[in-house]
């Protein structure tokens, strides 16, 4: 045990972000090792700190907090350093800002949602890093849009209707298609009340033509799945196969809560895991390795990762840490990074018997929902 | 290089405290007995009361005692008001906790499905097996608050001859929420129900896995129970100020229990707070008294109407203070219980997204 190393990093917040400066990130792995090259931690995600809301760049160096208007939700990488970061539901505000200038004092530049629009917490980016696609709701009538942006400007360059509530969304085969998963869980977007349709939920993904907006396909569950939403996707490399993520809004009963989707055909859901309950009806993250073997998928509520083999969809022995959400692969097959409202930084790697920890770090930080690798 | 501000520490291997199970089941057993089962069983006695006014009143609708129903649809109320603060357990299933209250309502909605459930001539709509699955706008308590209190003449529209209909949605509303209640009681009293389990260290459906888990949900309840006085009942009402007010966004405002049921909330919390308090140090429990104290005191100040008196220049300094005064209590237990009693409040796992 001892003291490792220390940071240097300007002061680029005030308040009580300030009050953190000569506080600790501890580190520390299961079995008691210093970390190596290969646990490597670069990260984005947004964070609260001591009460205020913000983004950070967690490196091996240490945290790199700096304030935002308001509570972010996910990171994006949209080329280089570049990075956004929505505002989480119903966000009012969307941050652009440089990894590695946020830390040398270079704002982050805001732009808003469309108007009368709130954003959904996510945002795509086309492979090309030319369009930036936000997820919208009408704060009125909730209906839910895609607002295709310049990647560059975030200025908006077409609306496209899309339902009730979209929330994630991603581009897949290239580019070519636009895939959202519409929540359907339907709020007026600045009510925090409870849903107009719990237990009717029409959600859906869809796959929709970047160019025209055209519906090209719908995907929706079976019948018995109305209390279902769809709201959490990754895309495996092969850029047609797509891992989602369900929250159920019924927890009188256990229902699948992850599946796969091809592009251009249909889902399918995979089972839960084992342990009866392990994730509460409720995942907020999901996320496929670098080989596209394992998917893992995070439930803050039941404090589990849970993993799955995708050759077979077999669920396989997954990682309890309190709080759990953010997640993120590593560089390496079978690497994953998880992220809690705790201040848990944790590699896990993924094998066919289940996870292994390869490090686990502490900050005194609470982490929100998505992390980005860098 | 700028200069050094946050310091990396490693250190040795140390997973997190193991949760003191003892103290978890202890704690979480103090609540539940002292608190959420009487608060339940309360709402099983006001609610069951309820249906049999409303059950009177269709077997002589003519000559109906419609006060009775006001007097019924109160004591519901208030007794919902304690209830209101746990949404942990057997009250997040089948959506009893929407299909009790829906509220806060988006656009009417509950208007809506009202009327269409008034439109409607089918005896089915009104069993309990339809009304689980039927949208929950419509069968619960505020849908019951608009039948008692819109219109010109709520009572004459129940005595007159075109309004059976209407006193068989009300007498089925009423009927669901006592089954509400008596089913959610069941589930944490039952042998095999939440409180055996928890007493048992051991996992209730799909809720909880053991004592400890059951112990942060309560406590989460809490919390929640100033996010629910605060950020729904207080903030949205108010506005940025006095002319963008929206007195229409406050709780039950057409039967004039918006303060009433601000304060019930709040006494409600505070004998929670209690029943977590036993084991936190003497000085963190007078200062949390204290706080209580004060905004009780505040919340006492502001009138029955609070929609109207937020949007009411003269009177809104009332409503800021109460809202001030709750705040304080909420950031106080959110800094001290969490600690005092080793148990975590979650962040990612409070509310879905």
């Amino acid at each position: 045990m001892a003291i490792d190393w220390t940071i240097s990093r300007r002061g680029l917040f005030s308040g009580s972000f300030a009050a953190l400066a000569g506080g600790y990130l501890g580190l520390g792995d299961a079995q008691g090792r210093a970390p190596g090259a290969n646990v490597t931690p670069e990260f984005i995600s947004a964070v609260r700190i001591a009460g205020t809301d913000g983004g950070a760049r967690l490196t091996k160096d240490g945290l790199a907090p700096f304030a935002l208007p308001g509570r972010a939700h996910a990171p994006l990488r949209l080329d280089g350093n570049r990075i956004a970061l929505i505002g989480r539901r119903p966000g009012s505000f969307a941050a652009i800002f440089d990894s590695v200038g946020i830390d040398e004092g270079e704002p982050a530049r805001i732009f808003t949602p469309t108007a009368g629009r709130r954003f959904a917490g996510h945002a795509g980016v086309s492979p090309d890093g030319a369009t930036l696609v936000t997820s919208e709701i009408d704060a009125e009538t909730g209906d839910g849009f895609v607002v295709m942006r310049d990647a560059a400007s975030a200025a908006p360059k077409a609306v496209f209707p899309v339902g009730i509530e979209p929330h994630d969304l991603l581009f897949a085969r290239g580019g070519d298609r636009l895939v959202v998963a519409i929540g359907g869980i339907a709020h007026a977007a600045d009510v925090k009340g409870p849903a107009l349709n719990a237990g009717r939920i029409e959600s859906s993904i869809v796959e929709i033509a970047p160019g025209t907006g055209a519906v090209l396909k719908r995907h929706a569950l079976p019948a018995d799945g109305k209390s279902l939403s769809l709201r959490h996707m990754a895309l495996a490399p092969d850029g047609e196969t797509i891992v989602f993520g369900m929250q159920d809004q019924d927890r009188s009963q256990q229902r699948p809560l992850l599946g796969v989707l091809h592009v251009g055909r249909g889902l399918e859901l995979l089972p839960l895991p084992e342990e009866a309950g392990a994730l509460r009806s409720y995942i907020g993250s999901v996320a496929i390795d670098v080989s596209g073997r394992f998917a893992a998928a995070t439930s803050p509520k039941g404090g589990t990762v849970g993993l799955w083999r995708l050759a077979d969809g077999r669920a396989l022995p997954g990682f309890r840490l309190a709080d759990v959400c953010g997640l993120a692969p590593g560089a390496a097959p079978g690497a994953f990074w998880v992220t809690s409202g705790h201040g848990d930084v944790v590699a896990l790697e993924a094998g066919d018997a289940g996870f292994e920890t390869r490090a686990h770090w502490r900050a005194e930080a609470a982490f929100d929902n998505h992390l980005l690798k860098l | 290089m700028a200069a050094p501000s946050i310091r990396l520490v490693l250190k040795a291997a140390a997973g997190p405290p193991k949760a003191d199970v003892a103290r978890a089941i202890s704690v979480a057993l103090a609540v539940v007995d002292r608190f959420i089962i009487p608060a339940y069983r309360r709402l099983v006695e006001a609610t069951d009361a309820q249906d049999k006014a409303w059950a009177a009143f269709a077997a002589n609708r003519a000559a109906g005692d419609f006060a009775s129903l006001r007097v019924a649809y109160h004591s519901t109320a208030d007794a919902w008001a304690h209830a209101q603060i746990f949404k942990t357990g057997p009250i997040s299933l089948f959506l009893r906790y929407e299909r009790f209250a829906y509220w806060p309502e988006a656009r009417n909605v509950t208007g809506r499905m009202l009327d269409a459930l008034l439109a409607s001539n089918d005896p089915n709509d009104l069993t309990l097996a339809t009304l689980a699955r039927d949208s929950v706008a419509a069968q619960g308590l505020t849908a019951l608050e608009r039948l008692l209190y819109e219109g010109a003449d709520p009572a004459a529209a129940l005595k007159a001859p075109d309004g059976e209909r209407r006193v068989a949605v009300g007498r089925g509303i009423a009927r669901n929420l006592s089954g509400i209640a008596r089913d959610v009681l069941a589930d944490w009293t039952a042998p095999a129900g939440v409180r055996a389990a928890i007493a048992a260290n051991k996992g209730w459906n799909n809720l909880f896995m053991d004592a400890p888990e059951a112990a942060s949900l309560l406590l989460t309840d809490l919390v929640g129970a100033f996010r629910l006085m605060h950020d729904l009942k207080l903030l949205p009402v108010m506005g940025a100020s006095a002319d963008v007010a929206r007195p229409n966004s406050a709780e039950a405002w057409r039967s004039g229990r918006s303060q009433r049921d601000l304060k019930l909330n709040l006494t409600a919390a505070q004998a929670m707070t209690k029943a977590f308090a036993e084991t936190v140090p003497a000085a963190h429990v007078t200062k949390i008294d204290g706080l209580y104290v004060a905004a009780n005191k505040a919340v006492d100040a502001v009138p029955a109407l609070l929609g109207q008196a937020a949007a009411d220049p003269a009177q809104r300094p009332r409503v800021e203070a109460a809202r001030a005064a709750v705040k304080a209590v909420q950031t106080e237990i959110a800094a001290v219980l969490p600690a005092d009693l080793g148990i975590p409040l979650g962040f990612n796992s409070l509310d879905g997204d």
